[in-house]
């Protein structure tokens, strides 16, 4: 070992932190070393010293007043209201809370606060993204009877307005295959979408105050249900009833004073 | 290091908020506390200051503390940061020199040897005066050590503890102030070994 590792062994043996083995060792050593033999002289007379003329620093008796006083104005202060020293505990007490259960009951409101966060959260990126979902793309020519599919950006009020004629129209009118069996597959797909795009087309109402085109949606939604479900090559039934129920209640003729309207 | 009877249970009754109990822990610890604040920073109204300070802080975040048995080492901990704090604060204050003492007298709340002898009395301000200036010639970090080890005779585990530090450093720390110490005290006492 080397005489540093002994001179280091020989200060904490002062200190009695050797046990008796390791002890004995650095006597052994210090015998035959006269470097740490002198390292052992000269700690010994210095710890002599210290332990003769140098007596612990008592602490002034002022601070025990003092400090009492200080204690008894934080204690008023408190009684009073919030103080800069106990606002500073409590957010150190939040940061570091001293009892596990404290430590629980933390988590557990940072978890509830975290989950309702994340569900508005998500109920904002469903309105956003809803729109996308159902993209379609633009033809620049249309064939004969078919209804033209939309350049799908998103739905503004106007263009629900438009899309809704046109479906309501092609159903009033109807379109036939060569065997003469109505075809309403466009309409269909068109009659969903109308359905999805009610929901973001019902805020911006609602933001507008129409409550003449609240209800006029409101009204139309089951039509566009029966639309969405009519059979590709037609429901004989089914579309007489829906027939019946754009004529009777004038959707055409409302949908154009809606438009008028917005 | 355990002051006071019963110490436990004082302390959890001071974490309670039993203010009697925090009493009986400040008069038990303040002068260990002052001693090494001092020996820290050389300036007897400066290592006041910060002991009041200490207390008033343990006192606020007695309910922080986690357990009764890691009292001392928590306070002492408290502390080590006051007087880190302080010294930076008063850097360029002057320690008190040789003639102050003999000028002003034994300072306030010093407490000497038993000895009534003058001549005694000045020699044990002297050599402390003198102990005090070499402490301050070593760095901060073996300083503490040295003296939370050496002086205050905590076991080198509490002293780690406190310092956040391993006991093998702990070790090494006291033995560079111990070298120094021993040498310089050799110096000025010109004394031949």
């Amino acid at each position: 070992m080397k005489c540093k590792i002994y001179q280091e062994n020989i200060s904490s043996m002062l200190d009695n932190e050797l046990s008796e083995v390791e002890k004995q060792a650095t006597l052994a050593h210090a015998k035959s070393c006269p470097r740490c033999n002198a390292a052992l002289e000269r700690f010994g007379f210095s710890q002599k010293l210290l332990e003769k003329h140098l007596a612990r620093q008592a602490a002034p008796a002022y601070i025990e007043s003092t400090l009492f006083e200080r204690i008894a104005a934080s204690k008023r202060e408190k009684s009073l209201g919030w103080s800069a020293d106990s606002v500073w505990l409590l957010i150190q007490q939040f940061l570091a809370p001293p009892r596990t259960w404290m430590r629980i009951a933390e988590v557990a409101v940072v978890f509830v606060l975290a989950v309702f966060a994340g569900i508005q959260l998500q109920r904002k990126m469903v309105d956003k993204h809803v729109v996308q979902e159902t993209e379609i793309t633009s033809t620049n020519s249309p064939a004969k009877g078919s209804v033209a599919p939309v350049n799908y950006v998103r739905p503004g009020l106007s263009d629900y307005l438009e899309k809704s004629t046109l479906v309501l129209m092609q159903i009033q009118n109807g379109r036939y295959d060569k065997e003469g069996l109505a075809v309403f597959s466009e309409e269909k797909k068109l009659a969903k979408e109308l359905l999805v795009e009610s929901k973001m087309v019902s805020r911006e109402i609602s933001k507008k105050k129409h409550k003449y085109l609240a209800k006029l949606m409101n009204e139309m939604e089951p039509v566009f249900i029966e639309v969405a479900n009519l059979d590709t090559q037609g429901d004989g039934r089914s579309l007489e009833i829906v027939r019946k129920a754009i004529k009777e209640n004038d959707y055409l003729l409302k949908l154009q004073l809606a438009k008028a309207m917005d | 290091m355990q002051l006071v009877e019963n110490e436990d249970r004082v302390i959890r009754q001071a974490m309670d908020g039993d203010e009697r109990a925090f009493r009986i822990l400040f008069e038990a610890y303040q002068h260990p506390i002052y001693n090494f604040i001092f020996r820290m920073l050389g300036h007897e109204e400066d290592a006041a200051d910060a002991t009041q300070e200490v207390f008033f802080k343990v006192y606020k975040k007695f309910s922080t503390l986690r357990d009764a048995k890691y009292f001392s080492t928590w306070l002492f901990s408290i502390a080590k940061n006051e007087a880190i704090t302080t010294a930076r604060r008063s850097k360029n204050k002057p320690q008190r020199s040789v003639d102050e003492f003999v000028e002003k007298g034994i300072p306030g709340g010093m407490r000497t040897t038993e000895s009534i002898d003058p001549e005694e009395r000045f020699f044990h301000q002297e050599f402390a005066d003198i102990f005090q200036r070499v402490l301050m010639e070593i760095p901060e970090i073996y300083r503490a050590a040295f003296v939370l080890g050496v002086l205050e005779g905590l076991a080198y585990e509490e002293v780690a503890q406190i310092l956040g530090c391993s006991i093998g450093n702990v070790k090494s720390r006291v033995f560079r102030a111990r070298d120094h110490i021993a040498k310089r005290l050799e110096k000025e006492y010109a004394i031949k070994i």
